[in-house]
Parts: C-alpha cells; structure tokens; sequence
C-alpha cells in the first residue's frame, strides 16, 4: 500500500527526531515521522504505581531484552562487555532517560589535534554552543552559569536541589582543591512552559509522570502536533528504498499497526533511530547500489560504537543521606580529571558523578545498571540496617575512544516481531578504559574519604556495569573524508544526497558526559544547515 | 514433595519455604522490621510460581532438596537450631546454586515491593507521584560559598 508522498520523513521519534521536526517545521515542508512504539501517557508511568520498583525489572526496564514489548527489538550482546539500553515509543529514549544534560568540552571536538587518538569533528563547540542553547530553552534545563569547566554559559533554570548527598559530596572535593558543580539537568527546578516543577520522587526512569523531564513527549511532540507535524505511530521501518538510478532515497518500506507492509515516498530521509537502530536499519537496506547496506561505501556503519563504560564507588556516611529523594541520575558533577594529562597511564578522561541511591528493591539487586544480588541472611540485614541509608557514591564515567572492532552487525538469526533481522553488538572495554577505571576508582575514594565517609563498601570488581549501553554513539560517524565517515559536516549521507542522520550515531568521538543534549544541539544544527542550503540541497 | 496446583504450594512445602525466607531476609525486631518469611512474599512467589514453569519445577526440586538436607541434619528446617539452619541454606546455595540465585531474586523483588517494607527504610508507601519528597533548594548565597574555591581556580577546560 502506497501512501502519500511527504517532503521530509523522518525515522524515530526520540530525542533527535522530534528536534530536527522543530527545527524544519517553520519551512512549511510536510513532515512525516514514523516511529515504532506507542504513545506512552504519563497516566500509566510506573511512578504512580503502589509497587513502582517491579516495573523497573518488567515492562519498564531500560533492557529491550528484559522488557519484550511488540515495539522492542531484541538486541544480540552476548559478545559485549555492556549491553545497549533504549526505550522505544513517542518520546524515544527520554522517557525512561534520568536527565542528567552536560555538554560537551570544547577540547572533546578535536581530540586528534590535542590528543593525537580518534578523529577530530568536522565541527566544533563553538559552531554547536547557540543550539546548546536553543535546545537548553526549549527542553527547560536547570542549572547554574559560570562552570569554570566550560567557556561561559547560562541554563535557563537555577539549579535542582543539591540535597544533603550533594552537599557533602561537594566538601569532599571543596576539601581537595578538586573541580565540582551542581549538574546541569533537563529537569525543572521551577514551574515553567506550562509545565510543572520536579517533585523529587527519585525515579526519573520509571517516567516523569509530574512532566518535570524533558522527554520530548513533554517537551517538543506537544508543540510538533500542533504545528501540523504528522506522528504515525506503531510504524516501524524495515527499510529504506533507493533509486538505483539516481542514487537517491525514495521513501521506506514499514510494517503499519495493521499488519501490513507500506510505502512511504519522501523528498528527504532523516534516521534519527538511535546509535545502535540507526545502523541496523542502513545495515538492512540493502540494494544493488548498496550491497553492504546503505550508505556504507566507507564500510564505517556499524563501526566505532561507543558507550560510556562505567563503574561505581559507594561508601557510607554517619548520617541518612537521604538518597532517595530527588532526581536519580543528578546532584553534583566532578571533571577534575576531564582534560587529558600526559602525566597519567590514559589519555583524555573521565568525570566523576554523583547520582542520588536509588530504591531498596534495586539496590538489594545490586543497584541501578548491574545486576548483583546482595548477599543474604546476616549480611543482608547489616546492608540495609548500617549501610543503605547512610550510603552514597560516586560513579566514574568514562571517555571511549572510537574502534574499529566495536561494531552492530546484524544477526544472522535473531529477529524482531516482524521479522527484520535484529542487531548484534561486540565490544570490548579497551585498556586506555581500563586504566581510567582505576584512576577513577581510586579518585572516587579520595573524595568519599575527604567528605567525611565512615567507610568505604563497595568498588567496581574488574567489570563495567552491564547494563550501562545507556549511551550508543559513533555508528555512523562524521567526517570530510567519505573514505572514514558516513556522513558530512551536517549530518548529510556522503553516498545520498537526500539521507540524513541526526542521532548519536554521528558523533565523531564521545567524550565523558552524557550525550543527549549534544545529540539535540546537533540535530537542531543539521536542521539549520537544511533550511540554510535549501536551495541547492542535493548538489 | 508436589505442589497441587500451579502457583499453590503443598503444606510441606510451605513449612520449609518459609523457614528459607525467615533465613534469606531475617527480621529486626529492634525496628519491628519482619523477615521474608511472611504471607505477602509467599504469595509472591506464588504468582511467579503459576506464571514460571520453569521456577516452579526448579522451586519444587530445590525445597525438596532443602528437606532432605533437614532430615539429614536432625529434623525439619524450622526445628533446627539458628547455626544448622544457616549452614543448611549455604549447603543448598551451593548444591543447587541456580534455583538459588532464582530464589533469592525473587524474595528481593516480592519483599521490597511491598510499601509498608519500603516506609521502614523512611521512602514514602505511596507512589512517588505525584507527591514525590520535600527537598529544601538551596539558596543562591549558600551555593555561591560552596562553589567559591571552584570558581577561584578559574578555568580548567583546554580553550581550542
Ligand atoms: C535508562 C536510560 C537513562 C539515560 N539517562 C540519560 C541521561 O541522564 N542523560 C543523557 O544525556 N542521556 C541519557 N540517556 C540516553 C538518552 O536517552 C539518549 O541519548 C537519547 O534518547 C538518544 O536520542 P535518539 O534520538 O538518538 O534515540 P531515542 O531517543 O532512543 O529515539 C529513537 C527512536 O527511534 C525509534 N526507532 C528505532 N528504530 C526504528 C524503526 N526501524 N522504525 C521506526 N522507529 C524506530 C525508537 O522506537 C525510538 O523511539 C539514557 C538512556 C536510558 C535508556
Ligand atoms: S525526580 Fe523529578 S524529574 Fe525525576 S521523576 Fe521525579 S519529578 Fe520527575
């Protein structure tokens, strides 16, 4: 079944997709977005359950694997140290996303000058910094202005609540000369936009069902839907068709909440289906022009994915640190070990973060993105009596560096509900990684033990958190050079003219802060540079 | 041992179920916090018991097992004295470790999903929305004191 051809279409409804919607929809262009989930309503988030904590290991697990609902697709990461995290539906995601928005450094666009590892971007952080801000606007973000750790700055919000943890968190490091500040978040800290405050339940990934997160399903697809931006949703994409002639992408084949397979003809393609779905679904289109999938001349899709692996230090305090209260993922940031020193055994860095602690469910199951049982009788009663509420910690969250050997392929057997094969991931944690863990861990102590922490309990054994692939970028990287990227300065497919890609997949290198304000800001920059080259957008 | 029906447990079985979550999460009497061996973890095991074959099948094995190693010590498990009793249940961790692991999963999640548990660790019974917790925000002058020696240092990111 054909359907109306559209001017833009774009694959993905999550962070990226609903910001490019935004940026091109004052062309008056006709926009399409076709996304495989639902409409997820803020009435049925797990936070205004009784017995909220199940969820999180049921059908609102941030593991399409655990979760098995129609719109996920399973995710072969058995020959991964991490497995990729997701949520599918209107929103993408953001809507079991905790928030936490730093940007990127401006040494984090040129890694390859300063450091001599990885690529440098075709762009930099000044090029990107007014989107920051557009997007910092629109999402409603709250934090302090005059972090010394990047050029000058305001978010539109004064800050969250540090609470007790952050503040004593941040003596700590007031104690060792060491950089902190209160995270950036997009999070309210005051009503705003019609939306309201953050009411500090603690569990961001269950959904914000007050609105106070800027998931895109509060933030921008309001706003899209009555510009007149068509969302169909339960559509997903199987694939993305070519005009062997022209080399241009003429539209999609997608599989309808009806069942059926249709054709969608569009003028432009935008994927903005996240870091590991971007790639499968080039991976899965594949034509006569494109044998080894689409936009693949390079061979580089699928290739350089990044996490951010990570592994956390928990030490425990004399007095409740009330760990629950307040937003899961954000308090305060450390990035005293951001910048690379060639005084150490790594190369670039890592920061250390302080989230809140989380339930007595999860954190009797190991805590948020492990999976390792607490021990029982005696011990376990010692854990929760002497130990949890008094606990906090600090996580150390890491660059990767782009690997060739780090790839989605897909799986020769495994497939999603309608049978597209589904993606296999393989990656292993390299040993400039490893070396940062260590520093990392043994900085996390020191700032524990100079904040006044009784004792230190638990360390990263020798693996990452497992369930951390909470950030996939670098799939389908950019670059100049069509031989070593997928595509151009502005998220344009070097071999198609008319495909875009506007998710994590492009990013060059992936620093060590979380990537979706980032991936936002780019989004709304590609939209720009559409609009900007609309005249000769295809030469 | 049998179980009657899907997710229902025998009388046997109960007995030595019970005594195993009174081991795995014991009580505080101090705080007045119960131990797993309760009636509203049980009926969580159940439900997971008539919805998982396979748990049940491996329950039924394991809490056999666990009986035997009773009689073998002397009697039933909840006859035993404290120290039998936790040298039993390590004995069964080792020898069945998967329905173990299984076990213990599950008396995590029913135990804590309970809201009168979660209260005694001083979160909210409720849902955490829309009330959610009362955080005071600091205030500007208090934040600008406890960012000063930060900002002092001045710039730490590589200007390019
Ligand atoms: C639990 C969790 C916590 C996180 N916390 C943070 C945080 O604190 N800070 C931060 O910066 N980032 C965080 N992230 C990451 C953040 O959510 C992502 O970086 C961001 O959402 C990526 O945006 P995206 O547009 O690339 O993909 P998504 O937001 O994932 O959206 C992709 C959309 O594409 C759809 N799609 C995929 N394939 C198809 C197809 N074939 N057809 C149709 N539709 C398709 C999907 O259903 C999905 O809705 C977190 C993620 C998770 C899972
Ligand atoms: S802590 Fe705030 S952002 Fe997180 S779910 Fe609760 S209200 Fe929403």
């Amino acid at each position: 079944m054909t359907k109306e051809p559209v001017d833009v279409l774009i694959i993905g409804a999550g962070a990226s997709g609903a910001a490019i919607a935004w940026s091109l929809v004052e062309t008056r262009m006709r926009i399409l977005c076709l996304e495989q989930g639902p409409h997820v309503h803020d009435q049925d988030y797990p936070s205004r359950n009784t017995s909220y904590e199940l969820n999180r290991y049921s059908d609102f697990s941030c593991d399409p694997n655990v979760r098995q609902l129609p719109q996920d697709y399973p995710i072969n990461s058995t020959g991964s140290e991490i497995t990729p995290v997701n949520f599918n539906g209107v929103g993408g995601s953001t809507i079991n996303f905790l928030g936490h928005w730093p940007r990127l450094h401006p040494s984090d666009f040129r890694a390859r000058a300063l450091d001599g590892v990885a690529e440098d971007w075709p762009i930099d952080y000044a090029t990107l910094a007014p989107f920051y801000d557009m997007n910092d606007r629109i999402t409603g973000v709250s934090g302090l202005g005059g972090n010394p750790a990047y050029p000058h700055y305001t978010p539109p919000l004064p800050p969250i609540p540090i609470g007790k943890l952050g503040q004593t968190l941040a003596r700590g490091f007031n104690e060792l000369g060491w950089h902190w500040w209160p995270s950036d978040v997009a999070i309210l800290s005051e009503d705003y936009d019609g939306r309201a405050k953050c009411v500090n339940a603690g569990t961001c990934d269950l959904g914000c069902a007050a609105g106070a997160k800027g998931g895109t399903n509060f933030t921008y697809w309001p706003m899209l839907e009555n510009a007149g931006v068509e969302l169909r949703t339960e559509c997903r994409v199987r694939e993305i068709l070519i005009d062997e002639e022209t080399g241009f992408a003429t539209g999609v084949l997608y599989h309808g909440p009806d069942g059926q397979v249709h054709e969608q003809r569009a003028e432009i393609v935008v994927v903005a289906c996240n870091g590991v779905g971007t790639p499968r679904l080039l991976l899965n289109s594949k034509s006569k022009l494109f044998p080894d999938g689409l936009a693949n001349r390079s061979g580089q899709v699928g290739k350089n994915l990044m996490f951010h692996p990570l592994t956390g230090v928990t030490a425990t305090f004399d007095e409740p640190m009330e760990g629950f209260k307040g937003p899961m993922a954000c308090s305060i940031l450390s990035q005293e070990f951001y910048e690379s020193d060639p005084n150490r055994d790594f190369v670039r860095g890592y920061g250390l973060h302080s989230g809140r602690y989380t339930t007595p469910m999860t954190y009797a199951l190991g805590g948020y993105g492990t999976d390792s049982l607490l021990p029982w009788g005696k011990e376990h009663r010692q854990v929760f009596d002497q130990q949890y509420p008094y606990s906090a910690g600090l996580t150390v969250v890491t660059e990767d560096l782009p690997e060739e050997t780090n790839t989605v392929t897909l799986d020769p057997d495994l497939t999603d509900s309608d049978g597209i094969p589904a993606p296999k991931i393989d990656y292993t944690v390299s040993e400039n990684t490893w070396n940062m863990i260590r520093h990392g861990e043994a900085r996390a102590e020191e700032a524990l033990l100079a904040a006044g922490a009784r004792k230190i309990v638990a360390k990263g054994s020798d693996k990452v958190w497992w369930r951390a692939g909470w950030h996939q970028m670098g799939t389908c990287r950019m670059g100049n050079d069509p031989e070593r990227s997928v595509v151009n300065g502005w998220g344009r497919s070097h071999d198609v003219k008319n495909l875009f890609i506007v998710d994590g997949s492009i990013f060059v290198t992936a620093g060590a802060v979380n990537p979706t304000s980032t991936i936002q800001a780019l989004a709304l920059y590609v939209g720009d540079c559409i609009k900007n080259n609309i005249a000769n957008l295809f030469d | 041992m049998e179980t009657d029906q899907k997710g229902k447990w025998n009388g046997a079985e109960l007995k030595v179920l019970t005594s195993l979550l009174e081991q795995i999460i014991p009580a505080n009497p101090d705080r007045n916090i119960p131990s797993a061996g309760t009636a509203e973890t049980l009926s969580y095991l159940s439900d997971i018991a008539a919805t998982d074959g396979s748990f049940q099948q491996a329950a039924r094995r394991g809490l056999a097992r666990a009986a035997d190693l009773a009689a073998n010590a002397g009697g039933e498990l909840d006859q035993l004295d404290a120290d039998q009793r936790v040298a039993l249940v390590r004995q069964l961790e080792t020898i069945e470790p998967a329905f173990f692991e299984t076990l213990l999963r599950h008396t995590y999640m029913g135990y804590y999903s309970r809201p009168e548990i979660r209260a005694l660790f001083g979160l909210s019974a409720k849902p955490t929305q829309p009330e959610g917790y009362s955080v005071a925000a600091e205030s500007i002058e208090f934040m600008s004191e406890m960012t000063e020696p930060v900002v002092r240092r001045g710039r730490i990111f590589r200007p390019c």
